[in-house]
């Protein structure tokens, strides 16, 4: 008798779990796409209303395909954060010098602090991949960190490693182990910005797709993403 | 002849301030500044002394709620009201504490508009 009773309490409670994480889930994925979708819908009607505007119609225009594209980048995002193959990118393997690729990806966000590169190495994958998953990393470098934001790279026995070190906006040691977890998002970053919680959880599936991993730890005052890589 | 209420804008997203400026203007508003965080908009707001601004709340940088406060202090005849995407049990407390109006983004500019004529004019 004594069994049953824990067994039904048991499963209750992993029922509110399970429910909290789906409203949770719905919750940051409805943040997400709310300002893109909604932006969209203005940009269309704006469109439709101004016919004789040439000038606004090429703004609008502009803004209808960058947010049409994040809405697709979203999606993207939460299939592979969702371990849904179908949206892993399909191409050649090739060799791609992370230390050029990570400087190109942090010139297109015009951040003030500027990006410590040192070292260098190739790594051998599906450029899509690589590419992806190195954005990812310094996405959150980028939005997340108060400080310098640095890259290593170093080539050693058949593999790359890239250590992306940045400086502040840290997540509490309780929160290190989550970071990769689909949908976390610590309390310094759903103060600081929106976010579904699921750019390093899309980088590490990328790192592993391509033989590769993202470990995130944290020492003293700097966070650091390692990416390593088939080379 | 009705006013011309001139509007600062406030939010990281470049597009939601170019959509916001157009909407706005359509809607008889004159839109005198964009800020892309909380610390251009207070900076912006003591130079340009608008008659109300619109506040996005999550933004890197300064954020909304931190710059609410500092915008009643600096302007404290400007009319303020917080935009935002979602708002959350944090945020509608927040916001109610802080006695700022609070209304979700929406395609549909009429609202916003309707407030802020109702905050300025009153």
């Amino acid at each position: 008798m004594s069994g049953a009773p824990r067994l039904g309490f048991a499963l209750v409670r992993t029922e509110a779990e399970l429910d909290a994480i789906r409203r949770r889930v719905v919750n940051v994925v409805g943040h997400a796409l709310r300002t893109p979708v909604t932006t969209l819908c203005g940009m269309a009607d704006e469109l439709a209303r101004r016919a004789d505007d040439p000038e606004a119609r090429a703004v609008l225009a502009d803004g209808v395909r960058r947010n049409a594209r994040i809405v697709e980048q979203l999606l993207d995002d939460l299939l592979l954060a969702s371990d849904v193959s179908t949206a892993l990118p399909v191409a050649e393997s090739a060799d791609i010098d992370l230390a050029a690729r990570a400087r190109d990806v942090w010139d297109g966000y015009g951040d003030a602090r500027s990006l410590a590169i040192t070292g260098e190495g190739r790594a051998h994958a599906a450029p899509p991949v690589v590419e992806g998953a190195l954005t990812k990393l310094l996405d959150n470098a980028h939005r997340y960190s108060d400080g310098a934001v640095a890259v290593a790279v170093h080539a050693d026995n058949g593999r790359v490693v890239a250590e992306i070190t940045s400086v502040g906006g840290l997540p509490s040691e309780a929160e290190i182990p989550l970071c990769t977890e689909a949908f976390f998002r610590g309390e310094h970053a759903v103060m600081r910005c929106p976010g579904l919680g699921i750019g390093l959880t899309v980088a590490r599936a990328l790192a592993q797709h391509a033989g590769g991993d993202v470990v995130i730890t944290v020492t003293g005052d700097r966070f650091i993403a390692t990416l390593d890589l088939p080379s | 002849m009705m006013k011309v209420i001139r509007v600062v804008v406030v939010d990281d997203e470049r597009d939601v301030r170019t959509l916001l400026r157009l909407q706005l203007e359509s809607a008889g508003f004159s839109v005198v500044g964009e800020a892309a965080d909380g610390a251009e908009a207070i900076t912006m707001c003591k130079d340009l002394e608008p008659d109300a601004a619109v506040v996005d709340l999550l933004m890197p940088g300064t954020t909304g709620f931190e710059a609410i406060p500092e915008l009643r202090r600096t302007n404290p005849t400007m009319a303020i009201v917080a935009y935002t995407a979602v708002a959350g049990d944090f945020v509608r407390a927040e916001m109610a504490r802080l006695r700022i109006p609070l209304l979700l983004k929406s395609g549909d500019p009429s609202t916003l508009a309707l407030k802020l004529r109702e905050l300025v004019e009153d």
